[in-house]
């Protein structure tokens, strides 16, 4: 193999100052040790830092097996959206479910990951990366308050605010787009809603989130369900979702989740 | 295996995941799956022409063999996701590949389904993700 001259020379200078380092400080590096995945351990009861896993499905009121779902406490006006949200989707038309066009569930469906979610913070912000479309909603936990209400804008996240109530994170998020639902049958909310979320570390590797819903335009009454959500293993990490990536089922024209074809003719 | 980047052990939390998901309808797919016919199955038998990593969904397209005529077929199957917590790769399924998919067909009679599952030529099975 020919080597460059000038890399060769570059070479020999590297190997003389290694040997001209003092004693020690040169040894060879020693002798690697395999790598062991960690679990994250919380350093206080106030670290939700970590890689979690939803324990209980997608639906927005956890199903136990056996039992029929809890029925939604939606006004009438809401009640009839849902039911034609339904009745859309039994004809293959997403009209309450937003992610069909690759657009993020927002909050708060995100908080029913779908697939598994990170956690980050440090003392001024609390950031939640959800794997499904690759979102982030920041809860900010530094004292500030809601912009003023003629500043603020509707998001697909809204806007999240916390504070420490003993080791409970208590955050409020307010502004959140209408179009966001709670699941994918289309369960809806409306433009008035805040989320009143309780967030703490039942033991080391499990995170709780008691969101209740106060909307009274959508919901008779203040809405509560809690997630439950378990430490992942180690060596678990979030992989990447770009669901633009390769979208075969766009909505067409009629509303209707279509089918992309390859390969010739799509027709018997 | 494997030469995917996590261990497969996280695979027992998502899968009791999926299982719940499962009772909602179009589990961790990102749409309703109102389009296949779900009380229907077919086998298809044929070669892999490719098969698609991809998100939102995988896909198998599959060439077999109807009447004489080298027919495709495109088959929909979970997210890379959820199927690598599965334990698939995107090497499961590889160009040349003979292998049985079982599908829920489309009810508009396209040339396609959504995959339930598929058993390779040595027999090894590969179940949705």
């Amino acid at each position: 193999m020919h080597t460059p001259p000038l890399r060769l020379i570059g070479s020999l200078v590297a190997a003389a100052a290694i040997a001209a380092l003092p004693a020690g400080s040169a040894s060879a590096a020693p002798a690697a040790k395999p790598y062991v995945a960690t679990q994250y351990k919380p350093k206080t009861k106030r670290d939700f830092t970590g890689l979690w896993e939803n324990t209980q499905g997608i639906p927005w009121v956890p199903r136990e097996p056996g039992k029929p779902p809890e029925p939604p406490p939606l006004t009438p006006a809401y009640q009839k959206i849902f039911d034609q949200r339904i009745q859309d989707a039994k004809e293959g038309k997403p009209s309450g479910d937003m992610t069909a066009a690759c657009l993020p569930q927002g909050m708060p469906r995100i908080m029913t990951m779908t697939y598994p979610m990170e956690i980050m913070q440090n003392d001024i912000q609390l950031n939640i990366f959800a794997e499904w479309m690759e979102q982030t909603r920041r809860i900010f936990i530094d004292g500030r308050p809601h912009p003023p209400a003629d500043e603020l804008e509707p998001t697909y996240y809204g806007h999240s605010i916390g504070h420490w109530e003993g080791d409970v994170l208590v955050a409020e998020t307010v502004a959140m787009r209408e179009e966001t639902d709670l699941e994918a049958s289309g369960l809806p909310h409306s433009d008035v809603t805040v989320a009143k979320e309780r967030i703490w570390l039942a033991d080391d590797n499990t995170l709780k989130d008691e969101i209740t819903l106060v909307d009274p335009k959508a919901y008779t009454h203040p809405w509560t369900v809690t997630k439950i959500y378990k430490r992942a293993p180690a060596g678990f990490t979030l992989l990447p979702y770009v669901c633009l990536e390769n979208n075969r089922n766009p909505v067409n024209d009629k509303g209707q989740i279509g089918f992309v074809h390859q390969g010739g003719s799509d027709k018997p | 295996m494997t030469g995917s980047i996590f261990s497969l052990r996280t695979g027992l939390g998502l899968a009791a995941a999926c299982a719940a998901a499962a009772t909602a309808g179009s589990a961790l797919a990102h749409h309703s799956f109102a389009m296949f016919d779900n009380a229907k199955s077919v086998d298809l038998q044929g070669t892999v022409r490719e098969f698609q990593w991809t998100n939102p969904h995988s896909w198998i397209q599959l060439t077999v063999m109807e009447g004489g005529q080298s027919v495709e077929y495109s088959i929909e199957g979970g997210s890379p996701n959820g199927l690598a917590r599965r334990g698939w790769t995107r090497t499961s399924l590889k160009p040349g590949d003979r292998v049985t998919v079982t599908v829920h067909p489309l009810k508009d009679g396209t040339k396609g389904g959504s995959f339930v599952k598929a058993v390779m030529a040595d027999g090894k099975a590969l179940g949705a993700g």
